[in-house]
Order: structure tokens, then C-alpha cells, then sequence
């Protein structure tokens, strides 16, 4: 029996876009951002950048993977060199730029993750668990790719480590306009972060649209082994006992105000 | 693809033999390859072709797949043959040309010696198709316990041995992930002459060999935590016990060598 792990995907990411593809264990997400940078060929369809197959003959899919920075997950598993500076350049290196530049970028991304020149010289198999990745997320960024894909670049970090990693992208995508795809199935990271959500639910794309609006078929994520942020299923709770709620938020912050607001509407309609 | 990379072969039916204890089978697979060098003539090798055909046949294993185990052996066995059949003295010489020359002992020596191969290659295939690796460590253990007696330390040995066969597909998916990953930062596994090659192996080698060690660290860690302190005491949840029909196996084997040895000193 043939079964497919992705079918009738139709995906476009255009650029600056901040995505998060979302999807419970084993319904196919990070086989489909392995298509993204030639890693991996479908069997039939075509991935397009900028309008080119990327399996068409003579494509350079060395250069794409230069432009579609792909971070897998647990990346600090992929450090080698002896310190910290020499492994952020191989992937400058690899796309075959001169000393300096490459050294430009190098202390450009680990800038950019928040290490500063002391670590340079260091092991990377010294550090902390959150540093080594920011040290592999730093590989990625020196190749100064426009568009990031990061496969649950939080998992198995503390809450501030966590911060800090989508702090960084956060700033990636509004300062140097980079396309940032985030995978994950941290339901709040998500919220707080992007502006468009894909929902992967058995190899296909179940939802396609803005947070507030995905977040809205609750029901049906959870159906797919998926939540909502949990200040909606307050929102909801809130609304069924009676109080005058928008029941789209979707962040903690849009919570408070909501909150504030309907308890405000409230105070006014008992005076 | 290293994650497409087989080990073990086993093959998954309930059978007869299948359910045989693992020292009954590492036995009858040592014994039938003794009595294939016992054979010397054409009965002895029709006797251990039909007690081939009878094992498979309770063992449920496709001949298809039996097949298949001897496709590596194919050169081995074609240069075996021709270097029997080309430098086997004797009488009557059947074909000569130049220095080659082929005689009857030659091509009987040759057709024997292919025999001998095929048998010997299906034989141990079908102990691997019907026990999975970790039953087979087991019964090597059990099997060889007299071996401490010369302070061989036969228990280390084989938890080091199924330890190492289930880390093998472990290591190769992470192989595989590593692989990607470097190639997502613009690595090359094919490019350049030898020297370029080894070198870009680099980035796989050394996280691989750390995550092997970090695994190895973590595994020894978890096996202390659960009291782990060697074969000294240690009691299997499934102790293997030989039960009614690995006596009969064992008879039935028995009756088999016996019969390999009478054709021999006989006929």
C-alpha cells in the first residue's frame, strides 16, 4: 500500500513573511520544510524559488541552501569545529566567499544570537545547552540567508533561553526583513510571534490563515492533536459564564486588554 | 541512504522453528556446518539438501527470500569454482588448453565446493531469518556461560554486543540527520578528489562520534540508576529453558549427523 507523508501541499511563502507551521508529531512537517531547500525531492510536484524549479537541471541548490537557511531541530547536535568562531563561518565558507567577508558574517550572526567576541574562542562543547544552539543558529544566520526556516528551535530550553531565540528572530525579521518560518507545536509561541499560521495535519495543509482566524477552529485543532493558546480557551470559558469577551485573542497581552475592556463595559452597564 | 540500511534479517512468522530456544538453533547451525565438511559424495550433500529444504519448509521463511542471502556470496563462489576447476589435478584430464587444463576430480571437486557454499550460506541465513538478534545474543550468552570458567567474560560480552546492535539504526538515523544538516549549511559529500572527500566527512565524524559518547554516557547512567552491576545475579525476565521440542530438535539434528557420517564411511 502506497501512503503518502505529504500530499496536495500548495504553499506559497512570499517574502518577509513571519509563518508558523504547526502540526502535531509525525503529521509531516519537517518533511515539508526539508523540501524547502532542495533536501529533500517530492516524488511528484514542484517546489518553486523566485518563480525556478529547484530540481530543474543545472539548478544550484548549494547557492538556494545559501538563501533558504534551514536550522533542523536540536541544531547544536551539528557543532564540530574546535571553537565557536571557526564553525559559525563553515557555512560562509561553503558558499565560497572571501576571508574577510566570511569573517564579517560570522561575528555579524553571533552578534546578532547575543555572544559576544569573549566566546569566540571557545569550545563550542563548553557551553550551555542555550548557547550552543544560539551558536548553531549562528551558522545559519552568517549564511545570511532570506528566508529562515527553524524546526522547534525552543524545544527543551527554559523559558528565558526561549525568549531570547525568538527574540532574535523576531529582530531578524523586522530589521533585516528576512522571511522567518517557524515550526512548531508551542501554541503560544507561535500566537506571539507570526502572522500567518499553516496547520499540517496528516501531510496536508489543514488551515492557512492569520492566528486570530485559525485559533477560531479550536475545536477542530484539538481534533488534529493540536491546541489553542491557552488565553483562548479562557476567552471561550469567560464568554460561557456570561461576560462580554472577544473570544479571538490569542496573547497574553491582547488578553489583558480584552479582559479590562469587558469588565469595564461591565462596571459601566451596573452603574 | 544510511537509514535504508538493513541489519539483522529477521523474518517475522510464527513457525516451528522460529519458536526454537536460540542455542538450539546456534547448535544445529554449528553441526550442519561440521557435517558439510563431513560430506564427501553426492548422498552425503542430497541428505543436507533435503534437511535444508525440511528446516525451511517448518520455518515459513519464502524461498524467495532464502534466495536472496546469496546474492553477496555470488563472486565468492564463482572464483571458488573456477579456481577448483582449473587447478584440481588428477585423472581423466577433460579439456585442455594451453595451461588450462580441467579434469574429473576438478569439475566434481568444483560442483561440491558450490554445493558446499550454498548450503553453508543458507544454513546460517536461516538461524538469522527466525531469531532476531537480541535472542540470539541471549542464547550466546547462555550458551558459551562455560566459557567463565577461563575468566572469559562471557556476559559483558554480550550485553556490549546487544547494546551495539541496537544502537546501530539509532546511529544511523542520527548519521542521516546530520548529514542534512550540514548540507543545509551548504556542505558537500561529493565533491572533489579523495583527500576533499575524507575532509568533508569531518562534519559529520565528529558530531556523530559525540553524540555516540553523549548516548553511551547517558545509557551507562540509566543502567546504574536501575542497578545495573554486571551479570553477577542477574535473572532474565524470560530465562531461556529448553522445553519439548528443542529435545526433539535435537534429536532430530543428531539423527541427521548420523546419518552424514554413515554415508560417508559407507558409500
Amino acid at each position: 500500500m502506497e501512503t503518502h507523508v505529504l500530499k496536495d501541499v500548495n504553499l506559497t511563502i512570499e517574502k518577509g513573511e513571519f509563518i508558523g507551521i504547526i502540526g502535531h508529531t509525525g503529521s509531516g512537517k519537517s518533511t515539508l520544510i526539508q523540501h524547502l531547500n532542495g533536501l529533500l525531492q517530492a516524488t511528484s510536484g514542484q517546489v518553486l524559488y523566485d518563480g525556478v524549479d529547484i530540481f530543474s537541471e543545472g539548478y544550484d541548490r548549494r547557492a538556494l541552501r545559501g538563501n533558504v537557511g534551514l536550522v533542523f531541530q536540536y541544531p547544536e547536535h551539528q557543532l564540530f569545529e574546535a571553537d565557536v568562531f571557526t564553525d559559525v563561518c563553515f557555512g560562509p565558507k561553503n558558499q565560497h566567499l572571501s576571508e574577510e567577508e566570511i569573517k564579517d558574517r560570522a561575528r555579524e550572526a553571533l552578534n546578532m544570537v547575543g555572544l559576544s567576541p569573549d566566546f569566540d574562542k571557545r569550545s563550542p562543547f563548553e557551553l550551555s545547552g542555550g548557547q550552543k544552539r544560539r551558536v548553531a543558529i549562528a551558522g545559519v544566520l552568517a549564511m545570511k540567508p532570506s528566508y529562515l526556516i527553524l524546526d522547534e528551535p525552543t524545544a527543551g530550553l527554559d523559558p528565558g533561553g526561549r525568549d531570547e531565540i525568538l527574540g532574535v528572530l523576531k529582530q531578524l525579521h523586522e530589521e533585516q526583513g528576512t522571511s522567518v518560518i517557524l515550526v512548531s507545536h508551542s501554541m503560544e509561541d507561535v500566537a506571539n510571534y507570526v502572522s500567518r499560521i499553516v496547520v499540517v495535519n496528516d501531510g496536508q495543509i489543514f488551515l492557512d490563515d492569520v492566528p486570530r482566524k485559525v485559533f477560531a477552529h479550536y475545536k477542530e485543532l484539538e481534533a488534529c492533536g493540536l491546541s489553542a493558546p491557552q488565553v483562548t480557551y479562557i476567552a471561550h470559558a469567560l464568554r460561557e459564564r456570561g461576560m462580554e469577551i472577544d473570544e479571538n485573542i490569542t496573547t497574553i497581552s491582547e488578553a489583558k486588554e480584552a479582559i479590562l475592556k469587558a469588565l469595564r463595559s461591565k462596571g459601566s452597564h451596573s452603574c | 541512504m544510511l537509514k535504508d540500511m538493513t541489519l539483522g534479517q529477521f523474518y517475522p512468522v510464527d513457525s516451528v522453528i522460529h519458536r526454537l530456544d536460540p542455542r538450539t538453533k546456534l547448535s544445529a547451525t554449528m553441526l550442519y556446518i561440521i557435517s558439510l565438511f563431513i560430506a564427501n559424495n553426492i548422498y552425503c550433500y542430497v541428505a543436507a539438501f533435503l534437511f535444508l529444504v525440511f528446516c525451511t519448509a517448518m520455518s515459513r521463511v519464502p524461498w524467495k527470500y532464502m534466495a536472496k542471502g546469496l546474492k553477496p556470496i555470488f563472486y565468492l563462489m564463482a572464483l571458488s569454482v573456477i579456481f577448483n576447476l582449473f587447478l584440481t589435478g588428477g585423472e581423466p584430464v577433460l579439456f585442455q588448453w594451453s595451461i588450462f587444463r580441467i579434469t574429473g576430480p576438478g569439475v566434481r571437486q568444483a560442483f561440491f565446493m558450490a554445493l558446499r557454499l550454498v548450503f553453508l550460506v543458507m544454513g546460517s541465513a536461516l538461524m538469522t531469518y527466525t531469531t532476531t538478534p537480541t535472542s540470539l545474543t541471549d542464547g550466546m550468552e547462555k550458551g558459551l556461560r562455560f566459557l567463565k570458567v577461563f575468566k572469559v567474560p562471557v556476559h559483558e560480552i554480550a550485553m556490549m554486543m546487544s547494546i551495539a546492535l541496537r544502537f546501530i539504526p539509532i546511529l544511523a538515523e542520527e548519521a542521516d540527520k546530520i548529514q542534512k544538516a550540514q548540507m543545509a549549511r551548504g556542505a558537500s559529500f561529493e565533491e572533489g578528489n579523495i583527500i576533499q572527500r575524507a575532509k568533508s566527512m569531518i562534519p559529520l565524524l565528529v558530531p556523530l562520534f559525540i553524540s555516540a559518547f553523549r548516548r553511551a554516557t547517558d545509557l551507562a547512567m540509566a543502567m546504574e540508576a536501575r542497578c545495573y552491576h554486571g551479570g553477577e545475579g542477574r535473572t532474565k525476565m524470560v530465562p531461556l529453558r529448553y522445553v519439548h521440542r528443542d529435545y526433539l530438535a535435537y534429536l532430530i539434528l543428531f539423527g541427521y549427523l548420523a546419518l552424514i557420517i554413515a554415508l560417508r564411511i559407507i558409500l
